[in-house]
């Protein structure tokens, strides 16, 4: 007997690796049970942000795929909306003949269907240049898919502003600009910018007070380093982005 | 009838995520109304990659009016404290609606921060143009007991978490909860759009114009020219300012960062731009190459 847990087989059925009988047994279970589901929506999602963030740095899918969609579903923990009882060392049962609401052909068929469509979509992102497409991820359904722009339209409509016409972010090229550590005074300049900015502008913003506070003892102690010789301080006011 | 079921299946297949995304919204509505209605005290712990910052934080609501205490218990030296009257942020659930047009979000497992359960919401943005943002909210109270942002790289850029906070339902609250919800004080006004002679080509994607809050019109008329508008996606902004380069000295583009917080100031038609906010640089560059003088040449 195999110590396979459920996830390891939803794993290895997104990934392709699991054989024609195990993608039967997962079928049947996927009929039944709304854990499994949400979970193969779950692992669909993750591996679908983990291939897009790792497109800027491989188009290649590397061995630590499956251990980092693992990784992300122990970050995130994700829960079902049911309990699971049996969650972690519980073997896929045998399987048992007992009455299903959908043929199981059509379940598999379903199950494929929305995997070939999962897969689409990550393909169209793999070959899509980096950043120059805005990344779609398995969750997304009609709604959630209207462009950006209308939205944006609609806003500017009903303040009353004219310009602007919302399209990709790289559609208008950005030449490269090479940054410097502000001066001293362009330092006191940015500071009244970011005082106003974290006072007034972060409306939307968790705790603004907590980052002007914690940007402020920053500040200090950079220059109250300056003052007695010991340099400016950079770890938090480092150019490096 | 094989053709329906297909569809049935395909539904049912997406409608966990659907769901998360709704009980996600509904717990970051609840959060934001927490933060301004509640009264809280307790130690916050502020992390910016390597540096640790300590603090305390106080916010009590008096006759609708917020308070807000924070010092930071870091170095006695160099302790800093501020006392300020925050604005209404009656407009925050709209904002979050719009927002996920450009984030997903997930409902994540129930955990323990500051000796409390909370439920741990997951805001994945759907392009780089964003941070991911990852919030534990208090169960009993909506309150964010732990707050993180992380880059596209799965790097955290900046975490907030509370070490220990006691939360209380402020005394008109109290009294008013058998009566109904009662809806936050309005005090936003719809400023905030570029009025004089530069527009914004194109709004980078998921973002609109925010709100500035009234107080904030007499700062401006004091700033001499200096045009302050502000960007959105719902869950972050960023601030630009524009001024005529004969009132400031600098003539070469800088750039700072403090956590998740990046500044980026350069020029353009002789004017000095900056940009202030909780985006990735390269959000902030697109925002700048947007920018377009309409005036007369200077």
């Amino acid at each position: 007997m195999s110590h396979i847990t459920k996830e390891e087989y939803l794993s290895a059925f997104l990934d392709g690796e699991a054989g024609s009988f195990e993608q039967q047994r997962l079928c049947d279970q996927l009929e039944s049970d709304d854990v499994m589901r949400n979970k193969l929506s779950s692992y669909a999602l993750i591996g679908e942000v983990v291939r897009s963030q790792s497109q800027s740095e491989t188009l290649l899918v590397g061995e630590s795929f499956l251990a980092g969609i693992q990784d992300a579903i122990a970050e995130d923990e994700v829960l079902p909306e049911q309990p699971v009882a049996e969650e972690a060392a519980v073997v896929i049962p045998a399987k048992v003949s007992r009455p299903s609401l959908f043929p199981k052909q059509i379940v598999g068929y379903a199950v494929a269907a929305s995997v070939a469509a999962i897969a689409t979509m990550s393909l169209q992102n793999y070959f899509k240049h980096e950043a120059s497409q805005p990344m779609q991820t398995a969750v997304m359904v009609p709604a959630d898919s209207v462009p950006v722009s209308a939205d944006a339209s609609v806003v500017n409509a009903a303040l009353g502003i004219q310009p602007v016409k919302p399209v990709m972010p790289q559609q208008r090229s950005v030449e490269p600009v090479v940054y410097s550590a502000p001066d001293a005074a362009t330092r006191d300049m940015l500071n009244r910018y970011i005082e106003h900015h974290l006072q007034y502008a972060s409306s939307s913003t968790l705790m603004p007070g907590v980052r002007a506070v914690s940007y402020s003892t920053d500040y200090a102690s950079a220059n109250n380093a300056a003052l007695s010789g010991g340099g400016v301080r950079t770890v938090n006011f480092s150019t490096d982005f | 009838m094989k053709r329906c079921s297909l569809v049935g299946l395909l539904l049912v297949g997406l409608s966990g995520p659907l769901a998360a995304n709704e009980v996600g919204m509904e717990l970051l509505v609840k959060m934001n109304d927490a933060l301004h209605r509640m009264n809280y005290s307790g130690t916050l712990v502020h992390i910016k990659g390597e540096d640790v910052n300590t603090l305390k934080v106080i916010h009590t609501v008096e006759d609708g009016v917020e308070k807000e205490i924070i010092a930071s218990l870091n170095e006695s030296n160099n302790s800093v404290s501020k006392e300020r009257q925050t604005f209404s942020l009656a407009n925050v659930p709209q904002s979050i609606e719009s927002m996920t047009k450009v984030y997903s979000l997930d409902v994540g497992a129930v955990k323990q921060v500051a000796d409390r359960s909370c439920q741990v919401v997951v805001a994945r943005p759907k392009d780089k143009m964003r941070y991911l943002q990852k919030y534990c909210i208090d169960e009993q109270t909506g309150l964010p007991l732990s707050y993180s942002l992380i880059s596209n790289k799965h790097k955290a850029v900046e975490r907030f978490t509370f070490t220990d906070v006691e939360i209380q339902l402020p005394e008109h609250e109290l009294m008013l909860a058998t009566l109904g919800n009662v809806s936050p004080p309005q005090t936003l006004i719809p400023e905030g759009v570029p009025t004089g002679n530069w527009v914004l080509d194109e709004l980078p994607q998921g973002f609109y114009f925010g709100q500035l809050p009234t107080s904030q019109r007499s700062e401006v008329e004091k700033g001499k020219h200096t045009e302050h508008f502000v960007l959105t996606d719902g869950l972050i902004s960023v601030s630009v300012f524009i001024s005529p380069s004969s009132t400031v000295q600098p003539e070469i583009a800088s750039a700072i960062n403090s956590g998740a917080l990046n500044v980026l100031t350069s020029q353009k038609n002789n004017h000095r731009i900056t940009l202030v906010g909780e985006v990735p640089r390269a959000t902030m560059q697109n925002i700048f190459a947007n920018l377009s003088y309409r005036g007369e040449p200077q």
